[in-house]
């Protein structure tokens, strides 16, 4: 069976699924169970049992739960509230207001978290809310979410680094390293792109009521003090080795609920909300992980990834043609895979082939970090776009399209860091020998 | 087995597609064996039996689970780590006893010893034959603080993978942490454990250099790794082709065991390249750790199945410790 | 009919709760770890591996009150296009899909689970858990989701029946607003 034919049809099977109503994890599954039984002779559901044991049983996981936790403390208590009236005053009179604190706090939550759905739900829980109230442009909003919230992935500490740390030999540490610059670059296009726009558009980004002096500046600083502290606290939890990047998760748990409790704004009834919130939202989250890797397993097991970049191999390319199909590559397969899949079942065969056009293999970890960011908000299989849905109930075809000016950010920077590969590699080298 | 003739030629003229899986990235030695292996059984069998070698965990399978995945014929070949799936089948913890084994020499000769209890269960209990055993270099301890002694290991942070390991760690006045892989070097960096329990292939995949300072080949266990096929496939196979695979096997294990003290060699030369000293331990210190970790092994012979117990003291017998 | 359907709704519920405590149990557990290791040097051995059990068990029980809640998502495009029987009439279709797929993991992680139960299969941590134990969360949790989505199928199947098909609630947290 050609390779054409089996991805087609599997393909059509999950857009013909998403279509009609049925749920999107369940989806995964049946595709991958269809994928099985038609193309191979292995027996799926014995299989699945396995993926599913696998994928849920952990100890890394627990940050996820934890870390939607204690978003649901902070949108629940009047911290997240108080974010916005600290913020206020420093933001208002850029173009673009409040959605810079979207970018902003993406940017701080992914130095704290490994992986981008925590991120872009414990943000977008709390910012979302406020800034639609306040009558921000939906598009502009979810939109530089969904591309910030990625950044949980490129700015360490990061799951999909250490993966890809240790099945290409890279160093991690290095790794580590070489995101913070083009994380802060990406950060800072999408900032610049929200201000482009709402100085051609004022009213996507309206301006409240008020207008501040300094004075009021300095008066609304230490309302932004609980978040700042707990993101020192999660941080230095860290950095000074008290606790594993997952662990730190529990940290910050446990300093969103001192803060909630010491500005009265958690009773019981509010606590249980908040935790069945989280335990929702970490379901929800975790049946879609799971369909995802059983269906990358049954990707793999048809061969799909290693064929197609077999077949690239085979096109005698050069070292810009490379790049260029390659990422058309993982946009395809990122349309499917979730970002571990992407990484396990192409590179043994893509790393060969960059390095012998010439790239060094730790540029090409970011740029494939940099790409797993794409897969995020790319539909029909995006899990930013199905955490931001979650947040706000909107179609995710829609939110990728809010999200389509983010998608293109990014590939400007993966154009940038390919013509200027120092951009990246400058400060890990300077830093490790 | 075998049947008649005909019907054997009958099962030969359909070639045969196998995957076989390794939890281990590409580029480590047991993929790159499990790799080499596919291409002797192709050459051998004149491409009857292609083995399609998918690396990483491409196939979603962890290790602990593998005994059961290649009894169901998930998948029909696979690597699996003997240590790993002794919490299925105890006697394969025989592997994991801490200091029993002295010296690569001893590692060998207690594998000899403990393959045909290894093949009877996996063939009657788990229906899978075993083509091959492959070894790891023996684990050691990597850590930030120079080791020349039970002393200097009081107190460590030290990162285990097993129940042994943290008993090991335990008896020595450390604290066992059983963090996964993916949060060791991050941990290192951090200090949330300032050293760990592993080999030098391990050592040379995390890049542990650019965390830690010092290798004590204290050799603590020699863990191996099982390559096993699927008996129901491995039977529909015609004689001439099974005969083939064990002997691919055979030649495979042997060049394995071959290379391993040479891998050790070269792979420790890397981290000291790259700037880790390795510490030798002294006669003194190692008789120290064995005899503080004597009752480790004998609380596991306790519990352990009747065959392990014949594996251990038939071993003591032949390196001439009773 | 509506005596079971609301029976469901309450395990369910019930299960969901269980799930919360099984994360602020585990939250429990890091945090005394944190604690008795950067303080003491100490450790409780088994964090590690039982946050691992403990995400299985708040994914598994968590699975059929996020369905009742409606947490889990999906596109519903084609259930704002289509109005009365025509949109029960998928919701049947979406919850009897539902309904065969969970039995299949129901039935798959209970055979998994039994597989553990036979072979005594244990960690190879110091704990040396017995896996059959938190395994034992999977065929429960698909088995309640099961009979969620089974209760969800009356509750439709009613609709149909009593032609009650008028505006009932477009679902919280699903696609294609
Ligand atoms: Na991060
Ligand atoms: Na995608």
């Amino acid at each position: 069976m050609s390779l054409f034919i089996i991805s087609f049809t599997l393909l059509g099977l999950l857009i013909l699924l998403l279509g009609s109503s049925i749920w999107v994890g369940i989806t995964l599954f049946l595709v991958g169970i269809a994928g099985f039984t038609l193309f191979t002779g292995s027996p799926p559901l014995t299989i699945l049992s396995n993926i599913l044991w696998n994928s849920t049983s952990g100890s890394t996981m627990m940050a996820l739960p934890l870390f939607i936790f204690m978003g649901e403390i902070l949108f629940r208590s009047k911290i997240s509230e108080n974010l916005f009236k600290g913020l206020s005053p420093w933001v208002n009179n850029l173009p673009g207001r409040l959605v810079h604190v979207n970018i902003v706090a993406s940017a701080l939550f992914a130095a704290v978290s490994g992986s981008s759905a925590a991120t872009t739900a414990t943000v977008g829980k709390i910012t979302l809310p406020e800034l639609l109230k306040r009558n921000y442009n939906k598009s502009l909003c979810l939109g530089s979410l969904a591309g910030a919230g990625s950044l949980g992935f490129l700015i360490p500490p990061s799951i999909v680094m250490l993966v890809y740390g240790i099945m290409s030999g890279v160093s991690i540490g290095k790794l580590f390293i070489a995101g913070i610059v083009p994380g802060v670059i990406l950060a800072a296009s999408f900032s610049l792109y929200a201000a482009m726009r709402c100085v051609f558009k004022p009213e996507l980004a309206p301006r409240g009521e008020d207008n501040y002096t300094w004075s009021d500046r300095m008066k609304t600083l230490p309302l932004l003090l609980p978040v700042i502290i707990l993101i020192v606290l999660v941080l230095g939890s860290i950095y000074t080795g008290w606790a594993t990047p997952t662990e730190a998760a529990a940290v910050g748990v446990l300093g969103a609920l001192f803060f909630a409790w010491i500005s009265r704004s958690m009773d019981r009834k509010v606590f249980w909300e908040a935790v069945l919130g989280a335990i929702k939202t970490s379901c929800m989250i975790m049946l879609i992980v799971c369909g995802a890797s059983f269906l990358s397993v049954a990707v793999g097991y048809l061969g799909i990834p290693a064929k197609l970049t077999t077949f690239i191999g085979e096109l005698g390319l050069s070292k810009y043609q490379l790049i260029m199909i390659l990422s058309i590559m993982y946009i395809i397969l990122g349309c499917m895979l979730d970002g571990f899949s992407m990484i396990v079942m192409s590179l043994p065969l893509a790393l060969p082939l960059i390095t012998a056009a010439g790239f060094d293999p730790l540029w090409f970890g970011i740029y494939l970090v940099i790409m797993i960011e794409v897969s995020q908000i790319t539909p029909p299989v995006g899990f930013n776009l199905f955490v931001i849905n979650g947040l706000v109930e909107e179609n995710i075809f829609r939110i990728a399209r809010y999200a389509l000016p983010s998608f293109v950010i990014m590939f400007l920077v993966v154009a940038l860091i390919t013509a200027f590969p120092q951009i990246v590699l400058t400060l890990p080298n300077m830093m490790i020998r | 087995g075998g049947g008649g003739a005909p019907a054997d030629d009958a099962k030969s003229a359909e070639p045969v597609n196998w995957t076989a899986n390794s939890v281990w990235p590409p580029e480590n030695h047991q993929s790159a064996g499990l790799q080499e292996f596919a291409n002797k059984v192709k050459e051998a069998t004149n491409g009857q039996v292609e083995i399609t070698v998918q690396t990483g965990g491409a196939l979603g399978f962890k290790g602990p689970e593998l005994l059961k995945v290649v009894r169901d014929g998930l998948v029909p070949v696979s690597d699996i780590l003997t240590s790993g799936v002794a919490g299925d089948e105890p006697v394969f913890g025989v592997v994991t006893l801490p200091f029993l084994i002295q010296n690569f020499e001893e590692g060998k000769i207690l594998n000899e010893i403990a393959r045909p209890y290894f093949d009877k269960v996996a063939e009657e209990k788990w229906n899978q034959k075993i083509l091959y055993i492959s070894p790891w270099p023996a684990a050691g301890i990597w850590s930030k603080e120079k080791i020349e002694s039970v002393e200097d290991m009081r107190g460590l942070k030290t990162r285990t993978y097993d129940k042994n390991g943290a008993l090991v760690m335990e008896a020595v006045g450390g604290t066992p942490y059983p963090l996964p892989f993916s949060e060791v070097y991050s941990s290192l960096a951090t200090g949330v454990i300032d050293s760990v329990l592993t080999s030098t292939p391990t050592a040379v995949d995390a890049k542990f250099w650019e965390v830690l300072k010092y290798y004590a080949p204290i050799n603590v266990t020699m863990a191996t790794d099982l390559v096993t096929v699927n008996l129901d496939e491995f039977n529909k196979l015609d004689e001439e082709t099974r005969e083939a695979l064990i002997a691919a096997g055979k030649e495979m294990e042997e060049e394995m065991w071959a290379k391993v003290a040479e891998l050790d060699k070269q792979k420790e030369a890397e981290c000291n390249e790259n700037g880790i000293e390795t510490v030798q331990p002294s006669q003194e210190f190692l008789n120290e750790l064995s005899s503080i970790t004597k009752d480790i092994r004998e609380e596991w012979l306790k519990q352990a199945p009747p065959e392990a117990k014949e594996i251990v003291s038939e071993f003591l017998k032949q390196v001439g410790r009773q | 009919m509506e005596l079971l359907v609301r029976l469901c709704d309450r395990l369910s519920h019930a299960c969901g709760m269980v799930a919360g405590l099984m994360m602020l149990v585990g939250l429990a557990l890091i945090l005394v770890e944190i604690v008795i290791r950067t303080l003491f040097s100490m450790t409780l051995y088994i964090t590690e591996e039982y946050t691992g059990y403990i995400m299985v068990a708040i994914t598994f029980l968590a699975l059929a009150y996020t369905l009742k809640e409606k947490g889990h998502i999906r596109m519903i495009f084609l259930h704002t296009v289509l109005k009365g029987r025509a949109r029960v009439a998928l919701d049947i279709y979406a919850f009897a899909v539902g309904l065969a797929l969970s039995a299949l993991i129901t039935m798959t992680t209970f055979q998994f689970f039994w597989d553990s139960v036979v072979s005594q299969s244990r960690s190879m941590q110091i704990s040396e858990t017995y896996l059959a134990i938190p395994q034992f969360f999977m065929p429960f949790g698909a088995f309640v989701l099961t009979l969620q989505f089974a209760a969800e199928l009356g509750r439709s199947l009613l609709r149909l029946r009593t032609g009650v098909v008028g505006e009932e609630e477009v679902e919280s947290g699903a696609l294609g607003r």
